[in-house]
């Protein structure tokens, strides 16, 4: 889960770091990466975490007005085996990218590299506010759909 | 139908869906992944930060792994239906213990994940 979560905001922050990578934002002094933003780390996660309960809450509204969603995949109205093969694909495709990402992210660190990390990092720095809401935003659609009350 | 049984895609699905130990398995290559990796940034080979990528790398490789098994089983299933070869029911959850387990994991995965991931990668 938070995995997803990280690989979909690394995915919105290297966005955001190639468009302001143009505007000389984003220079490397000595190697190391820009790491100043303007809030601080924890308001990240305290915004992730705040969207993901937001999330879940507006997903109570949705089930109370349409319980069917409370069956799991496989079940009642989610039986048919189309359904259930494509969720799998998903899941297997996403795994697959994870792993293919972390490992990327080993090797750069131990080859000194660009990683990902830093693209993130300084697409932080360069749209913190974009960045604050991307992280809000994600967090929000993982709450709103996977944790959906039983 | 039941001769159908005979033919090699079905005895492949037989021998995949009836693995009782895939999951044991895949918790052991993960736990012999993590002692290599600890032990390579012990001695020195990797960093500690190239270790903790590789560590979630072993992770998510294992369910990887796992998930595409499901996955080849369940085409193999509809392919060749699991009430001829007799594919047990996969991904069953029987105990409530359990079932409430499951129920507040995505909360603590997400919440725990957010916060260790944000240490380690600070």
């Amino acid at each position: 889960m938070a995995t997803g979560a990280a690989m979909i905001g690394v995915l919105w922050e290297v966005w955001a770091a190639t468009s302001s990578a143009t505007q000389g934002l984003c220079k490397v002094a000595n190697g190391a990466p820009f790491t100043t933003f303007p809030y601080p780390s924890q308001v990240f996660v305290l915004t992730a975490i705040g969207a993901y309960v937001a999330g879940h809450i507006t997903s109570r509204y949705a089930v109370e007005v349409r319980p069917e969603l409370r069956a799991g995949l496989g079940q009642e109205k989610f039986d048919r085996i189309g359904p259930v093969l494509v969720v799998k694909l998903f899941a297997t495709g996403f795994l697959l990218i994870a792993t293919i990402l972390n490992l990327y992210e080993a090797r750069a660190f131990a080859t000194g590299n660009w990683p990902i990390t830093y693209y993130v990092w300084c697409g932080a720095a360069a749209s913190p506010f974009f960045a604050l809401l991307g992280a809000a935003i994600v967090a929000f659609l993982i709450g709103r759909w996977l944790w959906i009350p039983r | 139908m039941g001769g159908r049984a005979a033919t090699p895609g079905n005895r492949l699905l037989l021998g995949v869906a009836k693995a009782p130990h895939v999951g044991k398995v895949g918790l052991a290559a993960f736990a012999v992944a993590l002692v290599g990796v600890a032990g390579a940034e012990r001695q020195g080979a990797i960093s500690f930060v190239s270790a903790g990528f590789l560590a979630f790398a072993a992770l998510t490789g294992t369910l990887f792994l796992l998930c595409f098994y499901d996955l080849v089983v369940s085409v193999l299933e509809l392919r060749y239906r699991s009430s001829v070869t007799g594919a047990p029911g996969r991904l069953r959850i029987a105990s409530d213990i359990v079932q409430e387990y499951v129920r507040w994991l995505s909360p603590l995965g997400f919440v725990v994940g957010i916060i260790v991931g944000h240490y380690f990668w600070q």
